[in-house]
């Protein structure tokens, strides 16, 4: 999967695979540390385009898309498709939900 | 810029809220508009420290999180409630906002079945920076390592780890360093509070930034006159000539120098 240049349609959002995100702030400290250093940089940035991606990481554009690449499939990124040009964003949640029975957190409702 | 400051400490008990509400309100009497924003969603209690009842809120980070109000909505103004010694209001020249957690057991239940999206809070604390056109914001954590506290250290201009010097302290603030790395935290500095009159100021603060390779911002000794307040006010307003204040505007003057 490519991505596309500044001012493209991005790939929608739809073409993550199910059940991998949103990813937790636990899950990003066990990436490798290029795609870790994307995704604080991101959630720093609350988001950002192909472009400004390339423009800060001065890395070649093939090895960042391999990595958004990565880091969509892993579900830490969403593409924000309403936004021109297109936006990568974090995609996380501050915990996954508790297993605990549902009467117990009733009970303190 | 506004620089966005998370106060941390790897244990409970650090003195971490009032610290927090020190400093800050240190940072405003330089004429500075600061928010603080109480993540500590589990365990809230900066409020206290400024005067505030649950019932003088009417609106929490929490129903922000629910999409119930605007951050702005849940930012009140307690420039007014802040008081010296003799109940005086203070003479503080900025403006201090806080955003408090809810206090009620079931939305503090809720916000730890359900979550939150971590995007949403980062919105809050930017939709914080520019409504209120703040020059500071403070995050109060929760102690400890858990999701919410690993948001505000990844969003922050400046990190501050408070400790205590005790061997279990020691070693956490270690962990947390470590993931304060992990996380590209630009600016670290270490505060050691309720130290023990034994130990030479010197000594002490030597002995810590030799451990960490952090330099230590300020180092604070236990007192009688903390203990007696118990939360109930600002330190630096009720004891303005008191070494703890001296050394609570040392610190506002390094983090508004930092700018």
């Amino acid at each position: 999967m490519t991505y596309p240049a500044h001012g493209e349609t991005p790939a929608p959002r739809q073409q993550q695979p199910h059940g991998t995100g949103p990813r937790t702030m636990t899950d990003l400290l066990g990436l490798p540390d290029p795609e870790r250093t994307l995704v604080n940089w991101l959630v720093r940035q609350r988001g950002a385009s192909l472009a400004d991606i390339l423009a800060h990481t001065q890395t070649e554009p093939a090895a960042v898309q391999a990595t958004l690449d990565n880091l969509l499939t892993a579900g830490f990124l969403t593409v924000d498709e309403a936004s021109d040009p297109a936006l990568f964003k974090p995609n996380l949640v501050s915990r996954k939900p508790r297993t605990l029975p549902d009467q117990l957190w009733n009970a303190l409702d | 810029m506004t620089q966005v400051i998370s106060i941390h400490s790897f244990r409970g008990g650090t003195g971490k809220s009032n610290l927090t509400a020190n400093i800050a309100t240190a940072v405003a009497s330089q004429g500075k508009r600061v928010a603080i924003v109480d993540t500590d969603i589990q365990s809230p209690g900066i409020h206290v420290l400024f005067g505030l009842d649950e019932e003088d809120f009417t609106h929490s980070l929490n129903d922000y999180l629910w999409d119930k109000c605007s951050a702005k909505d849940a930012a009140y103004d307690v420039t007014a409630h802040v008081v010296t010694a003799s109940g005086a209001p203070a003479d503080i020249s900025g403006t201090v906002y806080l955003v408090p957690s809810s206090l009620k057991a079931g939305e503090i239940a809720k916000i730890l079945r359900e979550g939150y999206d971590v995007g949403l809070l980062n919105d809050g604390f930017h939709d914080l920076i520019n409504q209120l056109n703040l020059d500071y914001l403070f995050i109060d954590t929760h102690p400890g390592l858990n999701e919410e506290t690993l948001l505000s250290i990844a969003i922050s201009d400046r990190m501050v780890i408070i400790l205590r010097p005790d061997r279990q302290d020691f070693l956490g603030t270690a962990v947390t360093l470590e993931v304060a790395q992990k996380l590209d935290v630009p600016d670290i500095t270490l505060l050691v509070n309720k130290a023990p009159d034994i130990y030479p100021r010197e000594t002490l603060i030597d002995k810590v930034q030799t451990q960490y390779g952090v330099p230590v911002g300020g180092l604070f000794y236990e007192n009688d006159e903390m203990l007696q307040l118990a939360s109930g006010g600002i330190f630096w307003l009720h004891h303005p000539d008191h070494a703890f204040s001296q050394e609570v505007h040392n610190v506002a003057r390094q983090l508004t120098a930092a700018e």
